[in-house]
């Protein structure tokens, strides 16, 4: 009983996991970036559903798209002016930079916002359905929900447009790319841009039940490498597989390891992963 | 009606009075040199996580050194004010001691601090070296007076004497609503604060002689993103009670996640849970309501702390919790040992806090009074439960006016 | 030759202030200095993998966890004195690096992985650290004041001077061995790795075997200022000695002051302690002056722009930027001479 209850926790978390890897899958994957500021976008994200729900009452749902317009712009500037110009450097600078990056930002946040932590308090905030003595968190299905809906649009954006087919292009093959007309750099902008437009999104999505303040963003971030590589870099697929099975993994650590011992669980399976399985699980996302 | 006019004789009186005045009063200030300021200093964490509660501190210390202050400051030392002097120990080790290194530079008499044990220690060290007397008014580590060193006093209670004094408040309370603990779960977050309190909770519970049998310890990093299955865990067993020690953050989302399994006890106590004593965890409406804590506290019933508490909540806009009365306790017992010492000097003032008998103060418990590890062997704590948004205490009686409700109604009949 | 001797005098000069300081400063400045010491110390150690070999660890905090809790353990239940625990737990430090250099080297682990692994690692370290009571778990170890005669072979002073002669003299044999080791093969062959460790391999140079070695020395060294920070301060716990922010706040800066350069980390440690204090007194200049709550955070936001400008334009530091200066100076006096 206690373990199906976990295995309903583990899913709805790993929907939560999965929606937050997605923006940085797709910019490990397509541009090469580790984004160690990940974390941090996502917490701008949460601050502006918090603030549009606490002064113009909207819900975050629906102030989700405000929220990924914003943040889709503060992705290109990133991109366009941070990140553009070390192009072909090794990754490592990028690690540095975008660490760097994710202190500028926890940091403005820590002393417009302070400290404080909060949760958007919308109504159906604490409702839970229940069946069969098995509680089910109504918000987490909302976001489970999200995360699918945003995997499906992400993953026909990439698919079926033609600048889904840029950026794949790309990432693939820059001077191929280059060469065919591709204005390269004004792509990866993109690219950038709507990988922060779905961070923000999942901030959005998770700002009901997850109390936030600017210094959980370091947790995001571990959270999502820790999903996205096991999943596979680049494979929006495995972003929500990997999202599952850690979500799965960690209730059930937390059921039957004591204190922080499923936190090691999740970085013992990324390690492995890394040594023997680099490409994720699922595999990286390779075209012809 | 007095004459306006005033005579001679009465003007040479007169004058003659203040100039006697002006001499008794003045002369031994000149002696001594003309009433200065008295330099106190404070470590507390400003910023970072705490950082309400540190300058929930912070603003006890600094009401007190002003009611000191208005009171006509330190008496023996021609009425000399007391002046704080602040540092932000920004929740680290080394920017404490850092700091402590700082405000020794300033010529302070005395040392306050650090709400963090770990900054607490930090500055410790540093203070001892120095051989300035340190008089810690919030930090709750055994270790931290067992160092040996001469120098370094408590107000604040020990885990131990909380740990105690809750249980004892816990068996009164259910022994008394006819329904002592039979079986209870223990929750709590794996940070060392937490831990500490349980370690030594669990041997005081067979010390004490408590009823309750433990059914199970569920732990969780207090960074965790969802505390749903240690939730599901507890619930599983049914047990009567829960004790817990939190964060606010994760305090916030277990009554939350209690709430939405539809997981009932009969009460939910905090053994020492600083993050329950937070004022957003008191905000959660019908979640926090009849939360008890295990901790510190002030004197509900006492005519000067009702009169701090008021004053203080008017002023700062928060309650006057456990934190705000042990700072402003401290100011008591430094000023205090000052005007007995008469003098500044470290080794006097030293002197006087070991002898130091303050009974006028607004904490719960008994006079303060040092032992020889520096330890306020008067110190109290108490067990509050959260009623109407508000932490009151329920126990012990001498300092309590509300009752404890138990058992809690249950989530349903809440709304 | 010229050049020489008065560089030898300047830094003769310069190690002699470094020596006599103590006598001059007050407590205050020799906490800093100790910190500076300490954090260059560190940095240096890890400059030697992440500078000089190319390979970036946000990691190496469990090294000087691993040597914190080593000689400590052994001095509060054996009595061991820290001056041999240290050397103990050194050695321990330097097997683990070498166990995950080994993986990862070995196994041809990318750069950035190396990093993610490094950081994973540490993460790891330290939640089990924070789960064992037998390492104290998450409540940390107080280590036993030692007085008397016997305590500095305890490792133990109730002054701070020695504590300072002994980081000073830990950063001086660091820097020592460091040079010593840029001019050697090693530092020739981990210059040609770190530039293209293809090009390297294909010229017969076991990328493998350099990287593991200067990973073995800067674990080694690193552990030793562990049980350093363990005596100073008397307590540590998981998240001081362990764990991800501490290992990034050890790699800031070797990376400010100039990655793979000799002085590299202590500049960027002389740098970044004093602008820590410098916007903490500018906080508090503008809370009093204008009421302001403060510039909580300053010093992180300035770190944190100084890291995207450093690696942007400076990826070889302050140093690097001297050394290029230089450079173009130097042509320009030829250019002048012709």
């Amino acid at each position: 009983m206690l373990y199906l209850q976990a295995l309903i926790n583990g899913i709805l978390m790993g929907g939560v996991y999965g929606v937050m890897a997605l923006g940085l899958s797709l910019i490990f994957g397509v541009l090469n970036i580790i984004n160690l500021a990940h974390g941090n976008l996502m917490v701008i994200g949460m601050y502006i559903s918090y603030l549009l729900f606490v002064l113009l009452g909207v819900d975050p749902y629906l102030s989700l798209f405000v929220t990924v317009f914003i943040l889709f712009f503060i992705g290109f500037f990133i991109q366009r002016f941070i990140l553009n110009p070390i192009i072909g450097a090794p990754e490592e600078m990028s690690v540095l930079i975008t660490l760097g990056l994710g202190m500028v930002i926890q940091n403005i946040l820590l002393m417009t916002f302070g400290p404080d932590y909060f949760t958007v308090d919308t109504s159906y905030k604490l409702s839970s359905l229940m069946f069969m003595g098995l509680s089910v968190d109504v918000a987490k299905i909302f976001t489970f929900v999200a995360s699918l809906i945003i995997t499906a649009v992400f993953f026909s954006f990439l698919q079926w447009t033609e600048l889904g087919r840029a950026i794949r292009a790309a990432s693939n093959n820059r001077e191929a790319a280059m060469l065919m007309g591709i204005n390269v750099k004004k792509i990866y902008c993109v690219a950038f841009a709507i990988g922060t437009a779905t961070v923000g999104a999942a901030g959005s999505c998770i700002s009901t039940f997850i109390p936030t303040s600017q210094g959980v963003g370091i947790l995001f971030t571990m959270t999502s490498f820790v999903v996205v590589i096991i999943g596979g870099v680049g494979n929006y697929l495995g972003a929500l597989a990997g999202g599952l099975l850690i979500g799965i993994v960690e209730e059930f650590g937390a059921v039957l390891l004591s204190g922080s011992m499923k936190q090691v669980v999740s970085f013992g399976l990324l390690i492995l992963i890394l040594l023997f399985r680099p490409e994720g699980l699922l595999g990286r996302k390779s075209e012809e | 009606m007095r004459d306006r006019k005033i005579s001679r004789r009465t003007f040479l009186k007169s004058a003659g009075t203040v100039a006697a005045g002006v001499g008794l009063t003045g002369f031994p200030a000149i002696l001594r040199g003309a009433p200065k300021e008295i330099l106190i200093g404070a470590v507390h964490p400003l910023t970072g996580l705490v950082a309400e509660a540190g300058q929930m501190s912070v603003w006890g210390l600094e009401l007190a050194v002003e009611h000191v202050n208005k009171a006509g400051g330190i008496k023996s030392m021609g009425g000399a004010k007391l002046k704080l002097l602040v540092e932000d120990s920004e929740s680290k080790n080394e920017v404490g001691a850092i700091a402590a290194e700082k405000l020794i530079r300033k010529e302070i008499v005395c040392l306050t601090g650090a709400f963090q044990s770990g900054v607490t220690m930090a500055i410790s060290k540093v203070s001892d070296r120095y051989k300035m007397p340190l008089v810690v008014d919030v930090a709750t580590a055994d270790a931290i007076t067992q160092q040996g060193f001469q120098y370094t006093f408590r107000v604040f209670p020990t885990i131990s004497s909380m740990v105690r004094t809750g249980i004892q408040g816990i068996m009164e309370v259910t022994d008394k609503a006819g329904r002592p603990i039979k079986t209870a779960v223990v929750i709590h977050i794996s940070e060392f604060t937490a831990k500490a309190s349980f370690d030594i909770f669990y041997p005081m519970c067979d010390k004490v002689g408590a009823p309750w049998k433990i059914l199970k310890k569920i732990t969780y990093p207090e960074q965790t993103m969802s505390v749903a299955s240690e939730v599901s865990e507890a619930k599983v067993l049914k047990p009567d009670a829960l004790f817990i020690n939190c964060r606010m953050r994760d305090a916030i989302m277990l009554v939350q996640e209690m709430y939405k399994q539809k997981f009932d006890v009969d009460g939910v106590f905090g053994i020492v849970g600083s993050g329950l004593a937070d004022p957003s965890f008191h905000k959660q409406g019908k979640l926090s309501e009849y939360v008890f804590n295990a901790c510190p506290w002030h004197d509900e019933v006492k005519p000067l702390a009702l009169k701090v508490a008021k004053e203080y909540e008017a002023r700062f806009k928060k309650p006057y919790n456990m934190n705000g009365s042990h700072s402003y306790d401290t100011i008591l017992v430094i000023a205090d040992a000052l005007e007995r010492a008469g003098t500044g000097d470290k080794e006097a003032l030293r002197k006087a806090l070991v002898a130091t008998k303050l009974e006028n103060k607004t904490s719960i418990g008994g006079p303060i009074k040092f032992d020889e590890k520096g330890d306020n062997i008067g110190a109290g704590a108490a067990l509050v439960q959260i009623q109407e948004e508000r932490s009151k205490c329920v126990f012990p009686h001498e300092f309590a006016l509300a009752k404890a409700v138990y058992p809690a109604p249950k989530w349903e009949k809440r709304g | 030759m010229r050049n020489r001797v008065s560089t030898t005098i300047f830094f003769l000069l310069l190690g002699f202030l470094f020596l006599v300081a103590p006598l001059y400063v007050g407590g205050y400045l020799l906490e800093i200095l100790i910190i500076v010491l300490w954090l260059g110390y560190l940095g240096s150690c890890w400059n030697i993998i992440g500078g000089y070999a190319g390979q970036i660890s946000l990691g190496h905090g469990t090294f000087v966890g691993l040597g914190a809790y080593t000689s400590t353990l052994l001095f509060s239940r054996l009595g061991l004195t820290p001056w041999i625990g240290m050397f103990l737990g050194a050695i321990l430090a330097m097997a683990i690096g070498l166990f995950v250099g080994f993986l990862c080297f070995r196994f041809r682990v990318r750069g950035a992985y190396f990093l993610l692994i490094t950081m994973a690692m540490t993460e790891i370290v330290r939640l089990c650290f924070e789960n064992i009571d037998f390492f104290g778990s998450t409540v940390g170890l107080f280590i036993p004041t030692m007085k008397g005669p016997t305590a500095p072979l305890l490792y133990q002073f109730d002054q701070k001077w020695p504590f300072y002669l002994i980081i000073l003299g830990m950063t001086a044999g660091i820097l020592w061995i460091t040079f010593l080791m840029e001019r050697s093969k090693i530092g020739f062959y981990l210059k040609a790795i770190k530039g293209d460790e293809d090009a390297a391999r294909s010229l017969g140079v076991s990328a493998a075997r350099y990287k593991l070695l200067a990973m073995a020395l800067s674990s080694f060294f690193i552990a030793l200022g562990g049980t350093f920070y363990a005596q100073y301060r008397m307590y540590i716990r998981p998240d001081l000695v362990m764990g991800i922010h501490f290992s990034v706040e050890i790699v800031l800066a070797p990376i400010i002051g100039g990655l793979g350069t000799l002085f590299g980390p202590i500049l960027g440690a002389f740098l970044m302690i004093p602008l820590e204090e410098l916007s903490r007194l500018l906080t508090d200049f503008l809370k009093h002056s204008f009421r302001m709550k403060g510039l909580i955070g300053l010093h992180l936001i300035t770190y944190g722009v100084a890291l995207i400008l450093m690696v942007r334009f400076m990826p070889y530091g302050i140093i690097g930027l001297f050394q290029r200066l230089k450079g173009r100076w130097a042509k320009n006096e030829e250019i002048i001479r012709d």
